[in-house]
């Protein structure tokens, strides 16, 4: 089984996207998920999936805000 | 089920101390929260070290959550520092099964579009992670051989 390959969302490194169905197309982007959803929206896109895209030269380990 | 890992993107700096990476895999899946008749879908991060399904403000804020409104509890992770989570009573969609938690939100982001941990999450589902092979198996509790 393939991973998910999401490359197609360096340029929008620590927004949010609202994606389409197969992951491939970004419907909607933000600084907030209510922005990338409203993008998507008004662009006919009432389902889409939010992903916040961690930004590339940050590693994950837990929250530390 | 086996879902596959999510690849995203590595820095130079990654690339310096693991040069034969091809690119960060996370066990990120799809899922739905839905509150008071409000869903929506997002990726979340499978995090076995999580103690609960936590989320970040912009998912309290689409599902018109008053964060404040409801308990809180301190939550911390590397570097130390001490977050307040607010719970509130939530139903997660997963493939074909839902569940409903209490669910944490943060007043802030939480480095990721969500977490699903041990209350909510694990306690459903049997989840095996296989970075060997970039999949993660997950059954129904008691299914796993």
């Amino acid at each position: 089984m393939s991973p998910i390959t999401l490359s197609h969302l360096k340029s929008y490194e620590g927004k949010w996207v609202a994606l389409s169905d197969d992951n491939q197309r970004v419907l909607g982007a933000g600084k907030t998920a209510k922005a990338a959803l409203q993008e998507a929206k008004s662009k006919g896109h009432s389902d889409a999936t939010l992903m916040f895209v961690q930004p590339s030269n940050l590693l994950y380990c837990g929250f530390f805000e | 089920m086996h879902i596959p890992y999510v690849k995203e993107g590595a820095s130079t700096d990654t690339l310096k101390v693991f040069p034969d990476v091809q690119g960060i895999y996370r066990p990120k899946v799809r899922i739905a929260v839905e509150y008071k008749g409000v869903k929506h879908k997002l990726f979340a991060l499978i995090d076995s070290g999580a103690d609960s399904c936590l989320f970040p403000r912009d998912i309290a804020e689409i599902l018109d959550i008053d964060i404040r409104k409801g308990p809180s509890i301190m939550y911390t992770g590397v570097g130390g520092q001490r977050v307040p989570f607010y719970f509130h009573e939530v139903k997660i969609f997963f493939d074909q099964y839902s569940f409903k938690t209490m669910a944490g939100f943060a007043y802030a982001g939480i480095g990721t579009g969500g977490i699903l941990g041990q209350r909510g999450f694990f306690e459903n589902f049997a989840v095996k992670f296989d970075y060997k092979h970039l999949v993660v198996e997950i059954k129904e509790p008691g299914l796993v051989g």
